[in-house]
C-alpha cells in the first residue's frame, strides 16, 4: 500500500556496534533502521505527500482552525540563512537582526491588540494559556492574594481546563445563555459567593458570535478583584476592528499558525504569544528584547518574571513569518483581512440557511455552526457523515461535533482567502449531500470512497495498541 | 498576492448578498465605545519591499562558516541533506492540519508513526508520542507523567547531572503550578539515594557532554521503585552510547532539533517522549497508531485520544494541542535517509573530533580539559583566561568560539563548553587550537 512506513518497503540494516568507545558505556543492541538510496527516500515521501490534504489541496473550512492560505513569501524569506543557521547563544552584536524582529514583532501585536508588551515564548496557543494564567498565579501572589478560581464557559477549547489545571488552579464551569453568551445572571450569583482569580473567554465565542456583554463582564470580574483572560482562537474575527485590551481582557494569547498565516505543518510547529496589560508587564517571562540606544539586547533583569516557558526564546522562525505577515498587510490590509474573513461567513452562512439547520440566526462573526441533529432523525446522516461525504467532493471537512452544545454541530470557517466562486461550489456540493441524505442515505454513510482508507477502526487502535513498527 | 483594491472589490461583491448595506453592520454587536480604533501601525507593503526590509534585517544576523562555528551547548550545526528541505516543503505536508480527519491525512499519520519507531528505537524504549515543544518542555511533562502514574498529587524529583540554566528555569516555571518537590545534584557524587525520592532524571549526554555511567544508582534506585527518566539533549549519542533503555529508563524525553533542523536562532525545536507500552495512558501529547478500515485496508490514526485535552479536558494528561509535527517529519525523513550505517558512522565521527578536539587543547599549558568521557560537547577550564576575550580574538579571525558559560552561570566563571560538528575536519581543530595558543602566548 501507498501509506506503507518506509520499513516495509525498503530493507533494514541489521545493524553493526561501534567499537571505538569504552565497552561499559557502549551500545548493545544496534537501531533497527532502514537503509535506502536517496531516490527511494524521495519517492516514499513525495507519494506520502499525495495522501495528504493542504491548504493549497483545497478549501479547508476548519472552524476555530483559521485554515487560510499561507503566502510564500514568508517561507522563502524566513528561511534566509542568516535566520536558519543563527545559534540562539551567539553574542548580541552577532543576532541583531532576529532581536530587532522580536523587538517590533512586540511592540506591532501590543499596538494591534492593546496590551504593554508581549511575550513570544509560548510555542502554541495551549502553551500561551499556561503562561498567561502563570502570570496571573504570579501577580495575585504578589499582592497578597491567594484565590484560585478560574471560571470558563461550558463551550471553551479543551485546553482552557487543562491549562488552568497545569497552572494549579481549581475550574468552575459557567454556563451559556440560549445565544452561546456568557448567562450574566448565572455570572453574578458565582461572583456573589466566590473570589474569582480569573475567567478564560473566547470571544467571538466558538459559535462564531460576539460577546456581547462583554464590558459589563469585564466590569463584574474586575469589581470581584479577578482577570480577564482573552483566548486568542478566533482573533482572526477582531484583527483591527476591536482589541481584547479595551475590552477589559488583562491577558490574551494569540495563535500565529492562525491569525497571521504562519502554516500549521500537519501539526505545529505554532507560536502563542501572550500580552499583557501594565500591572502584569513584571511578571512576563524572561527574557524580553528591549532596545538601548540603537542597540537590541536580551533583558534577563526582571525579578519577578515567571521564568522561562522554553528550553531558548520560542519558535523563533515562525515568529518570523508572522512578522513578515503584517509587513505585507499592515493596518489597511489587516482591517480588510478581517472585514472579508467576516463576509465570507455571513455570505455562506446566508446561502446555507436553504440547504441545512442554522442554529444561530444572526449575523456572524469568521465562523458560524450549521446543525446535522434535524436530518440524523430524518435520513440517519449525521454530522460525521457530511464530514466523510465532503471529503470525497474534494473538501476538507468543517470541524465536527464542537462546540458541545450544539447538536451534530459542523462548525464553519471558510477564512478570507476563500473566493466567492470556491464558496459557491462548497455550497454545491453540501447541498448534494444534503439530498443524497433523503434519497440514499446508505451512500453517505459509506463515504470517503475516492482516499486511500475508508473510515478507520478507532476501537481496534486502541485495543490492540500498535504505536511502532516493529512492536 | 491581492491587492487592497481587488480585496475591496470582492467584498463589496459579497456585501450586496446579504442582509447588510455596508461592512460595518456585520460588526453590530460590537460595542461602539471599542469600534475600529486608532491602531498607529504603517500600512501594508508590496512583496518585493518587504522582501528587501527583511533581506536588510537579515543582514544584521552574522553567520559564520560551520566548519569554524565551535558553538554547541545544547544546539548542534548538523549537516541537513537537501531531501529533507525539499520533501517537507512539499505544501501537502506544509500547509496541512493536525490530522483529525485520517483518510486525508495518511501522509503526516504515517510519516510521524514511523518518526515514533525511530524515536522508540534510538532511546531504546517501546513506544514514543507525536512530539512536544521542546527538551525543557518535554522534561518537565515527564515528571508530571510520573505523578500520575505513582498516583501522587506531587512527586518529589532529584535531577542528576550538569543541566542547563534554561532547562532549570522552564522546569521551575512549570513547577509554580504543580508543586513538586525538585533538587539538583550537578555531581553525581554529591547524590545519596534513600528512600522517599519517587523519581531521579539523569541528563544524558548532560549539559557538558559528559556521558556518565550511572548503572549502580539505578540498580538502587530501582529496588526502591524509583522510577527513572533520562533527559537526552543530543540524542545523537544514542546511536553508539548504551540506550537509556538498556539502562533501565521508564521514561525518555529530550531535544531532537539536531536531527535533521536547523539552529533557527533556538526555535522550533523538537520535544520528544519515549517510555513503556504499559504507560501509554499516562503519556502526555498525541500518539499514532497503525488500524485497519471496514475492507481490512491499514492505516494510521491518533489513538488514545481520551488522554487529552479535547476529550478529558480538566483531567487531561497535558493542555498540549498544537506540537512540532513539522520537525516530527523533518526527523523521519532524515532517519529514513541517513539509515543505520549513516547514523553511526556520524555519531563515530563525531566522538572521534570531539576526542582530537579534547587532546589537542590538553596540550596547552594553563588549560584544563574534562577528563569523562565527552561527546560533541568539550569542557574546558581556561582558569584567569578571559574567554570573552579569547571570543572576540577568534571571530576577528572569522572564527566563533565556544559558549562562554559564566553567561548562564556565574559560578562557572572561567569554564568554556567547545563543540565539534559534523562539517569539522582535522585542520579546522588545529586551526582553532592555534588560535587559541596564538591568544594566549600573546
Amino acid at each position: 500500500m501507498d501509506n506503507s512506513p518506509i520499513f516495509e518497503k525498503v530493507s533494514i540494516s541489521k545493524g553493526y556496534i561501534s567499537s571505538n568507545i569504552p565497552e561499559a558505556l557502549r551500545r548493545e543492541k544496534p537501531c533497527r533502521l532502514p537503509e535506502a538510496s536517496e531516490a527511494q527516500v524521495a519517492r516514499h515521501y513525495t507519494k506520502l505527500s499525495t495522501l495528504n490534504f493542504g491548504v493549497d489541496s483545497g478549501m479547508y473550512p476548519l472552524g476555530s482552525c483559521t485554515m487560510k492560505y499561507n503566502y510564500k513569501i514568508l517561507e522563502r524569506l524566513a528561511s534566509l540563512p542568516e535566520f536558519l543557521n543563527l545559534h540562539p547563544l551567539q553574542d548580541e552584536e552577532d543576532t541583531q537582526g532576529i532581536l530587532e524582529i522580536m523587538y517590533k514583532l512586540d511592540q506591532l501585536l501590543s499596538e494591534l491588540f492593546g496590551y504593554s508588551h508581549f511575550t513570544l515564548q509560548p510555542s502554541a496557543g495551549a502553551q500561551g494559556e499556561h503562561t498567561g494564567l502563570l502570570i496571573i498565579r504570579e501577580y495575585l501572589k504578589s499582592i497578597g492574594d491567594e484565590r484560585d478560581l478560574v471560571l470558563i464557559p461550558d463551550s471553551a477549547h479543551g485546553t482552557n481546563p487543562a491549562s488552568a489545571i497545569m497552572a494549579g488552579f481549581r475550574i468552575k464551569k459557567i454556563s451559556s445563555d440560549k445565544w452561546g453568551n456568557v448567562d450574566v445572571d448565572k455570572l453574578k450569583k458565582v461572583l456573589e459567593k466566590e473570589k474569582v482569580a480569573a475567567i478564560m473567554l473566547t470571544n467571538p465565542s466558538t459559535l462564531g458570535l460576539f460577546e456581547n456583554n462583554i464590558l459589563k463582564i469585564a466590569e463584574m470580574i474586575h469589581e470581584n478583584g479577578g482577570l480577564l483572560y482573552y483566548d486568542g482562537a478566533n482573533a482572526n474575527a477582531l484583527l483591527g476592528m476591536a482589541r481584547p485590551g479595551d475590552m477589559g481582557f488583562d491577558v490574551c494569547h494569540l495563535n500565529l499558525h492562525k491569525t497571521f498565516g504562519t502554516p500549521h505543518g500537519g501539526g505545529g510547529p505554532g507560536a502563542g504569544p501572550v500580552g499583557v496589560s501594565a500591572r502584569l508587564v513584571p511578571f512576563l517571562p524572561k527574557p524580553m528584547v528591549e532596545k538601548e540606544g540603537d542597540d537590541y539586547f536580551l533583558d534577563t533583569s526582571n525579578e519577578k518574571s515567571i521564568g522561562m516557558m522554553h528550553g531558548f526564546y520560542g519558535n523563533v522562525n515562525v515568529l518570523v513569518k508572522a512578522y513578515i505577515y503584517i509587513l505585507l498587510h499592515g493596518r489597511d490590509g489587516l482591517e480588510l483581512v478581517c472585514e472579508k474573513a467576516v463576509a465570507n461567513a455571513n455570505y455562506l452562512m446566508e446561502k446555507l440557511k436553504d440547504v441545512i439547520n442554522v442554529p444561530y440566526d444572526r449575523v456572524c462573526m469568521h465562523e458560524f455552526v450549521i446543525s446535522a441533529g434535524k436530518l440524523k432523525k430524518e435520513t440517519g446522516v449525521s454530522a460525521l457523515d457530511i464530514a466523510k461525504a465532503l471529503i470525497d467532493r474534494g473538501y476538507h471537512p468543517p470541524t465536527i461535533y464542537f462546540p458541545l452544545i450544539v447538536s451534530e454541530c459542523l462548525m464553519i470557517e471558510p477564512t478570507e482567502t476563500e473566493d466567492k466562486e470556491s464558496m459557491d461550489k462548497f455550497i454545491d456540493a453540501l447541498t448534494s449531500i444534503v439530498k443524497e441524505a433523503s434519497s440514499n442515505s446508505e451512500a453517505i454513510k459509506a463515504t470517503p470512497v475516492t482516499t486511500i482508507v475508508g473510515r478507520l477502526d478507532e476501537v481496534k487502535a486502541v485495543k490492540e495498541p500498535k504505536l511502532t513498527f516493529f512492536s | 498576492m491581492e491587492t487592497p483594491d481587488s480585496l475591496r472589490l470582492q467584498l463589496f461583491e459579497l456585501i450586496k448578498e446579504l442582509p447588510a448595506n455596508n461592512v460595518d453592520q456585520l460588526y453590530k454587536d460590537i460595542p461602539k465605545s471599542i469600534f475600529r480604533p486608532d491602531i498607529g501601525i504603517a500600512d501594508g507593503l508590496t512583496e518585493p519591499k518587504v522582501q528587501l526590509e527583511i533581506e536588510r534585517v537579515a543582514n544584521n544576523n552574522t553567520i559564520y562558516p560551520k566548519q569554524k562555528s565551535f558553538l554547541g551547548a545544547g544546539v548542534y550545526y548538523r549537516h541537513i541533506p537537501a531531501i529533507v528541505d525539499h520533501l517537507v516543503n512539499r505544501s501537502e505536508f506544509f500547509t496541512a492540519y493536525t490530522p483529525y480527519q485520517p483518510e486525508i491525512s495518511q501522509g503526516t499519520l504515517t510519516a510521524i508513526f514511523e518518526f515514533q519507531t525511530y524515536m522508540a528505537e534510538l532511546t531504546g524504549m517501546e513506544i514514543s508520542n507525536a512530539s512536544l515543544y521542546d527538551g525543557a518542555t518535554a522534561l518537565s511533562e515527564s515528571i508530571q507523567m510520573v505523578s500520575r502514574v505513582s498516583n501522587k498529587k506531587t512527586v518529589n524529583v532529584s535531577v542528576i547531572g550538569m543541566m542547563s540554566e534554561n532547562y532549570r528555569s522552564v522546569l521551575e516555571t512549570y513547577n509554580k503550578g504543580f508543586n513538586n518537590e525538585l533538587s539538583y545534584f550537578d555531581d553525581l557524587a554529591e547524590f545519596r539515594m534513600e528512600e522517599g525520592v519517587d523519581a531521579l532524571v539523569f541528563m544524558y549526554p548532560n549539559f557538558f557532554g559528559q556521558v556518565i555511567d550511572y548503572t549502580s544508582l539505578i540498580e538502587e534506585a530501582k529496588k526502591l521503585g524509583t522510577a527513572i527518566i533520562f533527559c537526552v539533549p543530543n540524542p545523537l549519542a544514542l546511536m553508539i552510547f548504551k540506550t537509556p533503555g538498556e539502562l533501565g529508563a521508564d521514561i525518555v524525553c529530550g531535544e531532537a532539533i539536531s536531527l535533521g533542523s536547523y539552529p533557527a536562532f533556538g526555535g522550533p525545536g523538537l520535544g520528544f517522549l519515549t517510555t513503556r507500552q504499559d504507560l501509554v495512558r499516562n503519556m502526555p501529547g498525541r500518539i499514532v497508531g497503525e488500524t485497519e478500515d471496514a475492507k481490512g485496508n491499514k492505516g494510521f490514526v491518533l489513538t488514545f485520544q481520551t488522554r487529552e485535552q479535547h476529550i478529558r479536558r480538566e483531567r487531561a494528561t497535558s493542555n498540549i494541542c498544537s506540537n512540532q509535527g513539522l520537525l516530527a517529519l523533518r526527523t523521519a525523513i532524515y532517519f529514513s535517509y541517513m539509515g543505520q550505517s549513516g547514523l553511526v558512522d556520524l555519531a563515530e565521527d563525531i566522538y572521534e573530533k570531539t576526542q582530537y578536539l579534547k587532546k589537542k587543547l590538553s596540550d596547552i599549558d594553563g588549560l584544563e580539559v574534562d577528563r569523562n568521557v565527552s561527546f560533541q560537547d568539550a569542557l574546558v577550564y581556561f582558569g584567569e583566561i578571559s574567554i570573552n576575550a579569547l571570543n572576540g580574538f577568534l571571530k576577528e579571525n572569522g572564527v566563533l568560539g565556544g559558549f562562554d558559560l559564566s553567561k548562564m552561570d556565574e559560578d562557572l566563571d572561567g569554564y568554556c563548553l567547545i563543540t565539534v560538528n559534523d562539517y569539522m575536519e582535522k585542520n579546522d581543530i588545529d586551526e582553532l587550537v592555534a588560535y587559541i595558543e596564538e591568544f594566549i602566548c600573546g
